[in-house]
């Protein structure tokens, strides 16, 4: 009877215990979500697939997403716009430890292990791998209108990558079509390939990008798009419109910026819209693509991870308030005719600008005259975000593409392809209705009329991550000492011969350790950083 | 679980008092030498057939005795087994005993005898422990044991030392061992637990000893088990200590006078620009001095008479000036920071009151500790209260039933960012680097400390909101106001509890089952003030975060031993699951009304929220053989297979096993020397898994290493989907292959005994990131590949010099030998990979720093030499050459930086009631970066401006100063201090651990009040460290010292300790 008793107990604690077991399956449940569960996510709400399409704009806007939490420069494709500007003439900044953008100014973001490095190859094909998803899972041949939408947008972005790593890891295409570019990753590159894939050429790379814009094109015709986060054909017209440019087609780059203008309908900003601060709002009639931030997106939470943070001298509570107010160069800022409406984007030598002569701006002042840094040629471009100075949240849309690059995209493109006179025009048109009554383009020859809207351009997108592709492009020397003129720190007046080795961006050391197709010789080869000369 | 909670309980409650008496039977009684009093839960014997009993009310017990045999042997945890002639009315005494040979351990599912046992295993004792006074068991291990090594990278107390058994096995998988408190796998934090509770720590080295807890034991196994009522009569121990900390670790010799600061950074200034000529290079440097904009320092603390210059141009500091300069309504003075914040004598105090002993068929132990420890900056104290109950109960003659459950509440306020290296909120970082130029408070035009409308102190942001005036250096950063002013704070409770029965169906065969349950709730609230600082324009904020972790542990166990004459068995099988679930909520809000009110709803603009949960599961069968031939030849072998919910389904199951032997040689006839009490020969290998990959470049586990990962993120009111990591599905178990050879011995009547032990521990499959093209979209994929080797030897040896009845003086030494190595790398990386600063290469250590080397200084001219290689046109290097820039430089393999030994030694003396002992610690034969010092050693550039100097650069290179190797100080040198060789310093340390002094009462005057014992005594703690430089501390890890981490504390105590 004993027995049966210990027994009967083995066996209750037994059933007991079973029921606590369960098998090795397990999922996260927030946080992150496995492919596995996405699959079956989409399988229940097929719409969910549009997250993948989303997700090229998200990996734009992304908090610490390609070097990892604790560099405060990592926020996605605004923070290359920033680097680039520091390379340039144009924009400056004091030379302070805040100053994540510091190294670009001095250029000793060129080594090659260095973050910044990094982040100018990792992010683009970060960028890239999201589109190629897209991409290989749509099949190009399909003609169902949401997946072609999908599949256009996709071709779209991807160019656009490529064309950024191009034009920062090699000279410009025109003259130097056969030099060795970037490697080429699309849809169809296996993992195999991946580990040794030289650099294709330049000419090879626009290739690429020229096919997917044409396709992006064709696909989406007719594509209505949900916001302005997205790529419709217009957004891929002003993509061509770039390239074309780039590659010296001008005539097609003037038709192509037309057809991004009319497509869209986007029209300049005015001159009153100008002279109060803005640049914030993607919904503004000017803007033809943006990254769309929202106020709970993980860049703007972090409070000091973003643009604003190191550009908006309204988000007084970033970077920019403990002393790193990005500020044009004095003897661009000296060119401004007076009349424009742009000189007032800046404050001026006595830090007053009629953009902030407003009682509003009282506080504000008071805030940012605190910090021993803030002055003079500080930018007052870039407004807060919804105009709101009470309540700083640094939720600013980063606009990718305005009308008003496309119209001096097709003024370049008028006065290059044989028509100065009626580039001239045109170009006079725009800025005396929209920027400056008293404006007279100075030039009349198809390149003086190219360095005129070189010059327009370096004013009206300041700060918006063109000035060093335009060096490039149009093979200009980085000037940032005129005539013994500048204001940049002591430490970054230098100036910089066109085409200079220092200007190209390297590729990054763990690329080359991973990648067997480029050794270390096959790299852009290691320049001094310049010094400066009193 | 409900039920199963419900069923125990009323085992308990039930069956007291229900037990069955044998007929024919010998009675007998077990108690202690020492005391006379009863044991209760002693194990008797018959010998030879391992048929037995165990000791129950007032002690006695009963056992059929065969014809067979007439030989009892009983034993008990922490006395002398003996062997006695079974008679009826026997009165068994028990000695506890110094002999370690027969002294039961704790080991995996189960205990042992130091004497049979033929793995590869190291105890600390409670009696160690207790020397101890940490607020975290893991710091209480360095030097105590072989094989072990405590890493602390963070002292602020409640945090821990990251343990690494026998070297380092993975590259991207977790190297920290498993942990298993009182049979149960633990994963919660360890601070949770009292270590007054503990009885011993066991840390599992081999295969033989962890290969039961196969599937997770590849790093090592460390038990940790609690304590048990002993004694028949109640017994209460009280133990008070108060004491008070400081800082271990002093600062790097750094400048202290600002003058000196001035001087030296004007002459960078000025050699910046030397080529423009002596005039123009003087007239810029005065020009920036104060300039924090164009790389000067922003702060003028000296006054001068006007029109004279503050450093004039024979470098030097102007005569005339004095400390103290007043303008626009406010003086700046120069603060010593690091007085200022260190100076402060912290209390600390802690209470430890238990009571333990047994009933009937009952044994228990009750405890409540409170400890308060304050840390060494303000606001970073550690608070415990803990609470255990351990009870054992005889339910039938057949059945035991028992629990464990220990339930503590710690409130921790943890500053953030005290081990951010660069962050502006970290108090260590601002006061080992700024430079003694900055004020730590805004002062008005008199010199008077200012104090806000509130009463707080005004510290000095160096940011220009309060005065003008601007730092270069860190600034609207003050950690200082920041610790005073904001909160951060966690609170957590840690239930543990575990609850077994264990059925003897027949002789020698039993069931067991034990559930262990794990929960841990943590809530964290934390403001950042509203006043001054980063948030204050923002209005402050807050955050909130709850945490919760559970984890269940099932485990169900049959054991059967049975003896054939000389022949004994035991044998083992069981299935043990086990289920882990973390999840979090935690919120943020900015604007808060109340500042001090660390709750969402005292906040109101821009929430966010989150929230997630993740799983982690394993299970796996297991089985044990152990054989002995009369004690004299041992074998033992297991067998685990496990799954793991980290890994695919079809690469989720993994085998483990481990064989072991040993020979007692001195029971062999031809032995008989009377000096050697034990000599026995070991011998072990087999292998052992590890799930555990972190994600790339962090230290969070990945759970889901198999399939591709995405973040759900709001892209403007839709969702985006990004893909955050690549998985691989074919990544399955790291596995380690452990050999273990050694000897125990035992001599001189046990006065010397000892252990020497040679171990190969080598890694496969091992988990790890390949470094993948970034061209492809991801920097690294998952794999498993390659190989790593630890192999070395240990010894521990203890020896007791003397050992008298009023005098005993003991001392102990153990020294590790280590040595790292690749055997294997992914053949596509053709033999190494180069990550940064480090090559991994096989052949080679896996620490091994891959950088730059020094040349020295070009005495011509001052500037930094670094050594590059000379290539021929074929790209062959032909010899080597100096350059200026650290860019061109090329960087160099620098060979093995782990230490070649390591471990600890120490001695303690007993005489006439007093007692004295001192533990210490070292390590010899490594190097480290010491990347603090590079940081001190600056040129003087703008993004060093006002960062402090390590006085060696008064050494710097002038032209007065040729003969040296510190470059010049200029400021438009950048990479002067940037990482070379220069920095990579000896990591050899000697390190006074610990000392303990006391005096125990004569127990004749303490008998009359009833006391068994008191002793009063005095305990220092981190007392100091022998370091190649003042400030660098080589325990922080294996690569890198750095002086920006909450350092250790240095705990000086008195106590008094009481035994009723």
């Amino acid at each position: 009877m004993k027995t049966i008793n210990k027994f009967l107990f083995v066996i209750l604690s037994a059933l007991l215990f079973a029921g606590c077991t369960d098998d090795l399956n397990t999922a996260p449940e927030g946080g992150t979500m496995t492919a596995d569960q996405k699959k079956a996510a989409i399988e229940k709400n097929p719409s969910l697939l549009a997250a993948d399409v989303a997700a090229m704009n998200a990996n734009m806007i992304a908090y610490c997403g390609v070097l990892g939490s604790g560099y405060h420069d990592d926020f996605g494709y605004a923070s290359t716009c920033l680097k680039m500007d520091c390379n340039g003439s144009d924009m400056t900044c004091a030379n302070i430890g805040y100053n994540w953008f510091r190294a670009s100014a001095s250029y000793e973001d060129r080594v090659y292990t260095s973050t910044s490095t990094t982040y100018m190859w990792n992010l683009y094909y970060k960028l890239i791998a999201s589109a190629n998803l897209v991409i290989g899972s749509v099949d190009l041949s399909t003609t169902n209108a949401t997946l072609k939408g999908y599949l256009g947008q996709a071709l779209a972005i991807r160019a656009f990558d490529y064309m950024n790593l191009a034009q920062t890891h090699q000279f410009t295409y025109l003259g130097h079509e056969t030099l060795v570019c970037v490697p080429i990753v699309t849809e169809k590159t296996t993992t195999q390939e991946i580990v040794n894939n030289p650099r294709a050429t330049v000419a090879e790379v626009y290739k690429l990008i020229m096919s997917d814009l044409n396709t992006s094109i064709s696909l989406l015709k007719g594509f209505t798009r949900t916001d302005k986060g997205y790529v419709n054909q217009a957004v891929a017209y002003g993509l061509r419109a770039r390239a074309d440019l780039l590659m010296g087609k001008y005539a097609e780059a003037a038709v192509d910026a037309d057809s991004a203008l009319v497509i869209s309908g986007a029209t300049p900003y005015t001159k009153a819209m100008v002279s109060a601060p803005a640049f914030w709002n993607a919904a503004d009639n000017t803007v033809i693509w943006a990254n769309i931030i929202t106020d709970n997106n993980d860049i703007v939470t972090s409070g000091i991870v973003n643009m604003p943070s190191h550009l908006c001298s309204f988000f007084t509570d970033g970077y920019v308030g403990v002393g790193v107010w990005k500020k044009i160069n004095q003897p661009l800022f000296d060119k401004i005719s007076s009349t424009d409406v742009r000189k007032g984007w800046w404050l001026d030598a006595n830090k007053q600008s009629p953009l902030v002569a407003d009682a509003s701006f009282d506080e504000w002042r008071k805030i940012a005259s605190a910090d021993g840094s803030f002055g003079a040629y500080t930018n007052v471009k870039f407004g807060a975000d919804n105009d709101n100075l009470s309540k700083l949240v640094p939720a600013q849309d980063w606009f990718l593409m305005r009308a008003e690059e496309m119209i001096l995209i097709k003024a370049e493109g008028l006065a290059m392809s044989g028509k100065p006179g009626e580039a001239k025009t045109y170009l006079e048109s725009f800025i005396q209705t929209n920027r400056d009554a008293n404006y007279v383009c100075p030039a009349s020859s198809a390149t003086g009329i190219q360095d005129e809207i070189w010059y327009q351009r370096r004013v009206e997108l300041w700060g918006e991550g063109f000035s060093y592709f335009d060096i490039m492009r149009l093979k200009k020397p980085v000037t940032r000492v005129e005539n013994g003129v500048s204001s940049f720190p002591d430490a970054q007046k230098f100036n910089i011969v066109a085409e200079a080795p220092i200007l190209l961006w390297r590729i990054p050391k763990a690329e080359i350790e991973a990648n067997d197709g480029i050794s270390e010789e096959q790299n852009n080869p290691i320049a001094d950083t310049p010094k400066p000369s009193l | 679980m409900r039920k199963l909670t419900f069923l125990l309980a009323c085992l308990l409650l039930v069956s007291v008092g229900l037990v069955n008496a044998q007929s024919k039977s010998i009675s007998g009684k077990v108690v202690s030498a020492d005391d006379g009093q009863p044991i209760i839960g002693a194990s008797i014997t018959v010998k030879g057939i391992s048929k037995g009993t165990i000791s129950g009310k007032d002690g006695g017990f009963s056992i059929s005795v065969p014809s067979s045999s007439n030989t009892l042997v009983v034993s008990y945890i922490g006395m002398k087994p003996i062997e006695v002639v079974a008679k009826d009315g026997m009165v068994v005494e028990l000695k506890s005993s110094s002999s370690e040979l027969g002294e039961v351990m704790v080991v995996a599912f189960g205990t042992t005898t130091k004497k049979s046992f033929t793995g590869s295993a190291s105890v600390v004792k409670a009696k160690d422990i207790e020397k101890r006074q940490s607020s975290n068991i893991t710091n209480s291990l360095a030097g105590q044991v072989s094989g072990v090594q405590g890493m602390s990278s963070n002292g602020q107390p409640g945090t821990g030392s990251s343990i690494r058994i026998r070297g380092i096995g993975s590259f991207s998988a977790s190297n920290a061992p498993l942990y298993v408190v009182d049979g149960v796998p633990y994963d919660a934090d360890i601070s949770a637990i009292n270590n007054a509770d503990v009885e011993s720590v066991t840390v599992l080295k081999d295969a033989a000893s962890n290969a039961l807890y196969g599937a997770r034991g590849a790093n090592g196994v460390i038990m940790i088990t609690t304590k048990r009522g002993k004694t028949k009569e109640a017994q209460i121990n009280v133990d008070a200590k108060w004491g008070s900390n400081s800082r271990a670790i002093p600062s790097y010799n750094v400048m202290t006078d600002p003058g000196m600061y001035y001087e030296t950074f004007y002459r960078a200034l000025y050699n910046s620009q030397s080529a423009s000529g002596s005039a123009a290079a003087h007239a810029y440097a005065n020009k920036n001095l104060f300039d924090a904009s164009q790389g000067g320092l922003g702060y003028q603390v000296y006054s001068v008479p006007n029109g004279q210059r503050v450093i004039g141009t024979n470098f030097k500091l102007n005569p005339n000036a004095t400390l103290g300069y007043t303008k626009d309504g406010f003086t700046y003075l120069a603060d010593n920071w690091y007085n200022e914040l260190f100076n402060a004598n912290n209390l600390r105090q802690e209470y430890n009151v238990n009571i333990s002993g047994s009933n009937d068929n009952l044994t228990y132990f009750a405890s409540v500790g409170s400890l308060d420890d304050t840390g060494i900056i303000s606001n970073s104290d550690f608070s415990r209260l803990s609470t255990r109950a351990n009870v054992d109960y005889q339910a039938k003659k057949w059945l035991k039933v028992g629990t464990n459950m220990s339930y503590s509440q710690t409130n921790s306020r943890y500053p953030g960012e005290q081990t951010t290296t660069t962050s502006s909120g970290n108090l260590f970082f601002l006061t080992s680097n700024i430079a003694p130029i900055y004020p730590l408070y805004n002062r008005d035009a008199n010199g008077n400390i200012m104090v806000d409308r509130n009463g707080y102190t005004v510290y000095d942001y160096g940011d220009g909101k309060v005065s003008p005036a601007k730092r270069p250096f860190m600034s609207q950063s003050n950690p200082a106001s920041d610790l005073a002013l904001n909160t951060s704070n966690y609170v957590s409770d840690f239930f543990i509890g575990k609850w077994y029965a264990a059925a003897e169906l027949f002789t020698g065969f039993k069931l067991t089952a034990n559930l262990g349950i794990t929960t841990a709730g943590v809530r964290y609230n934390a403001t950042s003030n509203p006043f001054y600082g980063q948030y204050a324009a923002s209005g402050g904020n807050v955050s909130v975060t709850q945490s919760r972790y559970a984890s269940t542990n099932t485990q169900y166990l049959a054991t059967y031993k049975k003896s054939f004459n000389e022949h004994n068995f035991d044998f083992l099988a069981g299935f043990e699951s086990y289920n882990y679930k973390m999840s979090d909520l935690s919120g943020y809000k900015q604007k808060i009304f109340q500042s001090n009110v660390a709750e969402l709803n005292n906040a109101i603009v821009l929430p966010s929220t989150s929230s997630s949960t993740s799983y982690y599961k394993t299970m796996g069968a297991l089985a044990q053989v152990k054989y002995d031939y009369n004690s004299k030849y041992y074998a033992s072998a297991s067998f685990r297979r496990d799954g793991s919910s980290c890994f695919a389904p079809e690469n989720r199951w993994g085998n483990f096993w481990s064989v072991g032997g040993a020979w007692d040689i001195n029971k062999e006839s031809f032995m008989g020397i009377d000096q050697i009490n034990l000599l026995k020969l070991k011998v072990s290998y087999g292998a052992q898994g590890n799930d555990k990959l972190y994600y790339a470049g962090t230290t969070t586990i990945n759970l889901y290493p198999y399939i591709d990962q995405f973040d759900v993120s709001e892209n403007n009111g839709t969702f985006a989907a990004a893909r955050s990591y690549k998985g691989n599905k074919d990544i399955t178990w790291e596995t380690s292959y452990n050999f273990n050879a050694g000897v125990d011995f035992s001599m001189f009547h046990e006065r010397l005994n000892g252990t020497i032990e040679g171990f190969s521990r080598k890694t496969v499959d091992m988990l790890y990131y390949k470094p993948s093209p970034a061209s492809g979209g991801y920097t690294e994929s998952a794999m498993n590949v390659g190989s790593v080797r630890n192999a070395g030897f240990e010894f521990d040896l203890h020896y007791d010099v003397i050992k008298l009845r009023s005098l005993t003086w003991n001392v102990y030494a153990n020294a590790t030998l280590l040595k790292n190595k690749i055997i294997a790398l992914d053949p596509s990386l053709k033999g190494q990979w180069i990550d940064g600063n480090y090559i991994y290469k096989e052949g080679e250590s896996m620490y091994n720093f891959y950088i730059r080397k020094y040349a020295g200084v070009d005495a011509t001219n001052g500037s930094a030499l670094w050594y590059k290689d000379v290539k021929d046109a074929s790209g062959k290097v032909t010899g080597q050459e100096t350059t200026t820039s650290w860019s061109l430089a090329t960087q160099y393999e620098m060979g093995d930086i782990l230490p070649k030994v390591y471990g600890g030694f120490g001695t303690s003396l007993e005489a006439y009631g007093f007692d004295v002992s001192v533990a210490f610690a070292y390590q010899l034969g490594g190097r480290v970066y010491d990347s603090s010092y590079a940081r001190l050693m600056h040129s003087g550039n703008a993004s060093n401006a006002g960062q402090n100097w390590s006085t060696d650069i008064l050494n710097a290179w002038t032209p007065e100063n040729t003969n040296t190797d510190v470059p010049r100080v200029n400021s438009s040198d950048i990479n002067t201090n940037s990482v070379s060789d220069r920095f990579l310093v000896s990591s050899d340390y000697l390190s006074l651990q610990n000392i303990n002094l006391g005096y125990s009462l004569p127990s004749k005057l303490l008998k009359k009040v009833k006391i068994t014992k008191v002793r009063i005594y005095g305990v220092a703690d981190n007392v100091g460290l022998i370091s190649f430089r003042k400030g660098l501390d080589p325990r922080q890890s294996y690569t890198t010292s750095n002086a920006s981490l909450y350092t250790p504390i240095r705990s000086i105590s008195g106590g008094v300790s009481i035994t009723f």
